[in-house]
């Protein structure tokens, strides 16, 4: 194991070396491994990642849906810096957001209250099993709570399908991901499949 | 439309266990094949009460032989926890398994303070 995190970049090209096809001679090889295509990503939340994956030629996903605060410039700097690899030709940006996708825009809000519940335990230092849903998360959270987890979670889609469908919307058009990936933390595995299928039905009416 | 991807934590709710969180991946991930999604990645999380996919490319593995189309991948490897080789033996496993379907995120758990090649503007 690698104490130190600033070995993260070598980590990454030689990781990248396996990959190749092996060299006549080379002593370490990864079998199976060596000449295979797969493609490799970088994901951060920091300027530092955009820049990384931007010097490889890498795709980057940027961790929006729990710290979000450096989207906008890490993607900026990401497609900026870009240089084109064997592995990618054009930048290739994909942003992560949380989808909790219901009926209606109270039992959305509703299920979005596990992942609430979830970030402030994490806080107060409970992590624990994900929890059921609340029915008023003002009786749960501080003030002081609610203000940081509120900002950590801000890239979130919460309600009925038209609601969800004009926020997504509004952030496809004004940060141009070349890829959504959807995240959230569902207590019922039901309400994330119901929540799915409502994503991909908004998705296929964006078109 | 571009593309939309799903990520999965395996999440073990409460009252559940670890085999129920990796059925609920497998339903997620098949479901999400069917409606069109592009890839499902699994993130790397140690010693979290809620999340079972600690052990991320034996979770991607279950999960790619349970679907047909879909490519999965990691969400990432956090990859200072690894030797760069064991983590190309486990893809190029993956990969050799299931052609064209597997994806490799890397995570570096803390921005770095250089970049191979120059200064980093902030981090």
């Amino acid at each position: 194991m690698n104490a130190s995190a600033d070995q993260f970049p070598q980590d990454v090209q030689e990781l990248q070396f396996y990959f190749q096809p092996a060299e006549p001679g080379q002593k370490i090889k990864a079998i199976p491994g060596e000449g295979q295509d797969v493609p490799i990503w970088l994901l951060g939340s920091s300027l530092y990642s955009a820049q990384l994956a931007a010097m490889l030629g890498l795709p980057f996903a940027f961790a929006s849906h729990f710290a979000p605060e450096l989207m906008e410039q890490a993607v900026a700097l990401y497609r900026e810096r870009f240089t084109p690899s064997a592995q990618l030709k054009k930048p290739h940006a994909m942003l992560t957001v949380n989808i909790f996708a219901a009926e209606n825009d109270a039992e959305a809000k509703r299920l979005f209250t596990t992942m609430q519940v979830a970030f402030v335990n994490m806080l107060r230092d409970q992590r624990g099993k994900v929890q059921p849903p609340i029915d008023n998360i003002d009786d749960f959270w501080s003030p002081q709570e609610k203000v940081w987890v509120t900002e950590k979670l801000s890239r979130s889609f919460v309600g009925s399908k038209e609601t969800v469908e004009q926020g997504l919307r509004n952030f496809l058009a004004e940060h141009k991901p070349d890829e959504l990936m959807i995240s959230g933390h569902f207590f019922d595995p039901k309400a994330r499949l119901r929540s799915l299928a409502i994503t991909a039905a908004i998705r296929d009416r964006l078109n | 439309m571009i593309p939309f991807s799903i990520l999965d934590l395996a999440p073990i709710a409460q009252g559940g266990t670890a085999s129920d969180a990796f059925r609920n991946s497998v339903e997620l991930a098949q479901e999400a094949e069917r409606l069109g999604f592009q890839r499902i990645w699994l993130a790397e999380h140690h010693g979290m009460a809620g999340i079972a996919s600690a052990a991320t490319a034996v979770v991607i593995g279950h999960v790619a032989g349970a679907t047909k189309t879909i490519r999965v991948g990691a969400g990432g490897v956090m990859l200072p926890n690894h030797a760069p080789l064991i983590i190309a033996e486990q893809f190029g496993t993956l990969n050799a398994m299931y052609p064209g379907r597997i994806d490799l995120g890397l995570g570096a758990r803390r921005a770095p303070t250089s970049l191979p090649h120059g200064p980093c503007v902030a981090t």
